[in-house]
């Protein structure tokens, strides 16, 4: 596969934290470290995976990596400037070149809003002088992209009359409006049906091919996330533990993290058919705050003293291939 | 222009906020309660508007005696100073309704503008908002009423003025709860990445979808004011010489009218609050049935 | 002595609404053995959560059965929908017990695990001392510490709740579990934990199990015999190899065909239109207007059940 080698984001030590209350009466409060000194490249025209579990801090690195959120510490450079130093004129022109896809079709559109309100709004906010005539060709073009045709009949029509896959098509659509360079996509087709999402996942692929556009793909769905990506980054709670090209990392998983997970992967072959046996997972709690450890040792079967007092690094071991566990020293 | 220009021109137009209007007034009529509800209402503001032109008598006029049962030269019969009650009624009807109206409106932009702002900025600003609301929620309102009445002009504007104060704080915190909840949508998140401001994501995103809680919150806040007001012009606040459903029962109670079984002259105004709720919550309950989300195909 | 433990013979189940009809399950027949995994597969709007409730006749207006029977075989032929309420009472989970859809939000949040598992025993006419004591039984049997009998259910990851609510299923010992979507929302490596343990029931316990699911890879993990349901109707059914390896109808095809998976590199389709309106009345076969290989009997005509051996049934044209 040939990838322009040219990294257009590069996240360094981001972390950040969240302080929340639980239990009935709110008297628990918890620390929860979502990113953990996370440090991932981004490249031109590549679709880069990043899946884990609930709790694993996926969603919240999307949300740092569009500056929707504030962060503990890090810096995410996006051509070279920390977004987060950028000021208010630099920050809109970084919003103009990046966007997001959501997971919720039903949420992500207003609801009194028309198709072509929707679609236009970044378009207008970022052309504040451009020519009505010229606003809706860019629609219709963008609506197009997305396999809604004919175009212009989508026009008029608000969410309530569209279907869960259309409207995520609406919302690709509004995304790709500005020609950003850089998507998030957040678990863009867990909400949809089975045989809805193959579309959804060809159309960004088609982005990437025609519009050289990078993309972060956010998903619980390995088997998805396989399909679509360049290559996958691995997350667990709040560390990046595994980075590789696709189909090695779901061919040959190194981290023992990885390896549970891809054993865990429904696969729709009769001949291979689970048996009674649980995956071999050690019980005991999860560490969520920032400890001194890598993030698997409490339940990693092949935990070592080492693990348990200080985190792994990400290193290299065949191309392009990193990983952060002890048993690869 | 090319056709397909004229097409596309025409299908914009459809998708305007006022096709929509009329989109939403078409399924209002088509829905049982909802007609009952505009008929009832429109009948009262029909009412309204004959009595400023067509009211038989001047209200005033004593020219006839008093106690009179409805005849032909009096409809609705006399009150205890020869006054045609009819005349009255189509005054008072205009006179009750612009109170509610005006509470409710009043009420309502107050405590919008407040209930969004608290609810989308948060922080210091929320804090704020809520404890002047929280103040103005624990004051027991007819005390305060009955006081303010001692010090300020017994006018109706004064009467509508306390009675928006006292009501719009309920309202800013429903609003604000709605609001809340509307900011946790993506399509907010999706508003700020476009690069929307703070002000026209509440205008664009937040307040259209806010319309028929207000709407309907604010169809019960007038119904509320004009038993509010008429509840104090019965207890002899506010304005004695307006002309409303309140004074009718006021001066009905206060020379007697039930001693001279005078019902014709009860009755009017009595019917006109009754009706009035009813009406507004005929309203009120289908706008909310009709606006409750619509979702494609669920299971 | 026959094999089979609960049948369903031509099951029609309708909404009532205000201003429609919705026909959610149109004509629906299947069999379920001893120790036998039986897996539905289909998606939103294809009825099968209707179907589940129906296993424990929890269909309730604007919901009607307007026609077919479900049989259940104990000792002796039990039709449900004929059961007078204290002989539904004992069938209900006694006999079939259900995981349902949400499973998260079916526990009490204010009661204990303990009690919550109690209850269910003691409404079914457990002595309390007894159900005391299966409670740490149960729990054990889901995989739990039987520690947990005393926490609340906030208190209890997602996957421990799921485990619950199988100890629940199995608190009076039914033959039959209906599991609808029941790791729909878990994570993958729970969802693997948790039907592991569903297997080890199975083995141990012998009971059957019927798992709905929209998920048609996990079907071909855990399932026996698989049926395939769109609007309301099994459209094919076969044993799940056969069904893997042979597939015939053009849905269960295209849905085989639009699921990406880790083990082979293959490009995926999605399905092209929407699944049909259940309220609108249907002419001819429900899949007609999105299928590749549509032609005119099917706009016309309902497809019968046709049988095209070892126990694969086709709802289509393409094979009458």
């Amino acid at each position: 596969m040939t990838v322009d080698n040219e990294i257009i984001m590069k996240m360094e030590d981001l972390s950040k934290t969240f302080l929340t209350t639980s239990g009935i009466i709110r008297r628990n409060k918890r620390v929860v470290v979502a990113l953990d000194k996370v440090t991932l490249d981004i490249k031109k025209a590549e679709i880069l995976g990043l899946i884990g579990e609930s709790g694993s801090g996926k969603s919240t690195l999307g949300l740092a990596a569009l500056k929707l959120l504030d962060i503990d510490g890090g810096k995410l450079l996006y051509r070279g400037n920390n977004i987060y130093d950028l000021n208010k004129k630099d920050t809109m022109n970084f919003r103009e070149k990046t966007q997001m896809i959501f997971q919720d079709p039903y949420g992500s559109l207003n609801p009194v809003l028309s198709v072509y309100n929707t679609i236009s709004t970044p378009y207008k906010v970022f052309h504040k002088n451009a020519n009505e005539r010229d606003v809706i060709e860019r629609v219709l073009h963008v609506l197009e992209i997305v396999g809604l045709s004919p175009s212009h009949q989508y026009l008029a029509k608000f969410p309530n009359q569209l279907s869960g896959g259309q409207r995520q098509r609406v919302g690709i659509a509004r995304a790709i409006i500005t020609n950003p360079e850089f998507l998030v996509a957040d678990e863009p087709v867990s909400m949809l049906d089975v045989s809805l999402r193959a579309d959804i996942l060809n159309i960004l692929l088609n982005l990437r091919k025609e519009l050289s556009t990078s993309i972060l793909f956010i998903s619980h769905d390995i088997a998805v996330t396989q399909y679509v990506s360049d290559r996958i980054a691995v997350m667990h709670l709040g560390q990046i533990v595994e980075i590789a090209e696709s189909t090695e990392l779901v061919n040959k998983p190194l981290h023992p993290y990885t390896q549970t997970l891809i054993n865990s992967i429904p696969i729709p072959d009769p001949e291979k058919k689970w048996d009674s046996t649980e995956p071999k997972v050690l019980a005991g709690e999860y560490n969520n705050e920032g400890k001194n450890e890598c993030s698997f040792a409490r339940k990693c079967p092949f935990v070592m003293d080492k693990c348990r007092v200080s985190r792994p690094p990400l290193i290299e071991k065949g191309k392009d291939h990193y990983v952060a566990c002890y048993l690869y020293e | 222009m090319t056709s397909r220009d004229e097409d596309i021109n025409s299908i914009l137009k459809s998708s305007s906020q006022i096709n929509r209007f009329k989109d939403f007034l078409k399924r209002l009529i088509h829905h049982r309660k909802g007609l009952a509800g505009i008929i009832i209402i429109a009948s009262l503001v029909l009412i309204a508007i004959i009595g400023i032109f067509f009211a038989p008598y001047n209200p005033f006029s004593t020219n006839a005696a008093a106690f009179q049962p409805p005849s032909k030269s009096h409809i609705l019969g006399t009150d205890y100073l020869g006054e045609d009650v009819l005349s009255w009624f189509l005054i008072g009807t205009g006179t009750s309704l612009m109170v509610g109206f005006s509470i409710a409106v009043l009420s309502a932009i107050i405590g919008v503008l407040v209930g969004v702002i608290a609810g989308y900025f948060g922080g210091q600003v929320d804090n704020v908002l809520m404890r002047v609301v929280d103040i103005l929620l624990v004051i027991p309102g007819f005390p305060l009423l009955v006081i303010l009445s001692a010090f300020l002009p017994p006018t109706l504007e004064t009467t509508i003025f306390v009675l928006s104060i006292l009501s719009w704080p309920f309202l800013s915190r429903v609003i604000r709860a709605q609001t809340l909840s509307l900011k946790q949508r993506q399509y907010i998140l999706a508003s700020k990445l476009s690069g929307l401001s703070g002000f026209k994501i509440i205008s664009r995103d937040i307040i259209p979808n806010l319309i028929p809680i207000i709407f309907i919150n604010a169809i019960f806040l007038a119904v509320g004011g004009v038993v509010a007001q008429a509840g104090l012009a019965f207890f002899g606040l506010g304005d004695l010489r307006s002309v409303n459903w309140g004074t009718m029962l006021y001066w009905f109670e206060a020379e007697d009218g039930i001693v001279f079984n005078a019902w014709w002259w009860l009755l009017p105004p009595g019917l006109g609050i009754v009706a009035f709720g009813i009406g507004a919550n005929f309203l009120g309950n289908a706008v909310y049935e009709l606006s409750q989300p619509l979702r494609s195909g669920k299971q | 002595m026959s094999n089979t433990l609960l049948e369903v013979k031509n099951l029609k189940i309708e909404y009532r609404m205000k201003d429609r009809i919705v026909r959610a399950v149109r004509d629906v027949n299947l069999k379920i053995n001893k120790r036998e995994i039986v897996g539905i597969v289909g998606e939103s709007g294809c009825g099968k959560t209707t179907l589940a409730m129906s296993f424990l006749k929890l269909i309730d207006p604007p919901g009607y059965i307007t026609d077919g029977k479900i049989i259940f075989h104990n000792e002796g032929e039990i039709d449900v929908f004929n059961l007078k309420p204290s002989q539904l009472r004992k069938y209900r989970w006694k006999d079939v017990s259900m995981i349902f859809q949400g499973s998260m939000n079916a526990l009490n949040p204010v009661t204990k695990i303990e009690e919550q598992v109690m209850d269910v025993m003691l409404e079914h006419d457990y002595d309390y001392e007894t159900a005391n004591r299966r409670v740490d039984e149960l729990l054990r049997l889901a995989g739990l510490n039987p520690n947990i009998r005393k926490q609340f259910p906030h208190e209890l990851s997602g996957g421990m709740k799921q485990r619950v609510n199988i100890a629940l299923s199995m608190a009076c010992d039914a033959k039959l579990v209906i599991a609808d979507e029941a790791t729909t929302a878990l994570d993958v490596v729970v969802q693997r934990q948790i039907m592991a343990r569903l297997l080890r029931l199975r083995d141990e316990r012998g009971i059957s199990l019927v798992f709905i699911t929209h998920d048609i890879s996990l079907i071909a993990n855990i399932a026996d015999m698989v049926y395939v349901m769109y609007a309301g109707k099994i459209v094919e059914s076969a044993p799940v190899k056969e069904l893997f390896s042979n597939p015939k109808h053009p849905y269960t095809i295209a849905l085989l065909n639009s699921v990406p998976t880790i083990s082979k590199e293959k490009k995926i389709k999605g399905i092209p239109g929407m699944p049909p309106d259940l309220a609108k009345e249907m002419k001819g076969c429900p899949f007609a207007d999105r299928c590749n290989r549509v032609f005119d009997k099917c706009k016309e005509e309902e497809p019968p059940e046709i049988g095209i051996g070892s126990n694969h049934n086709v709802s289509c044209h393409l094979y009458g």
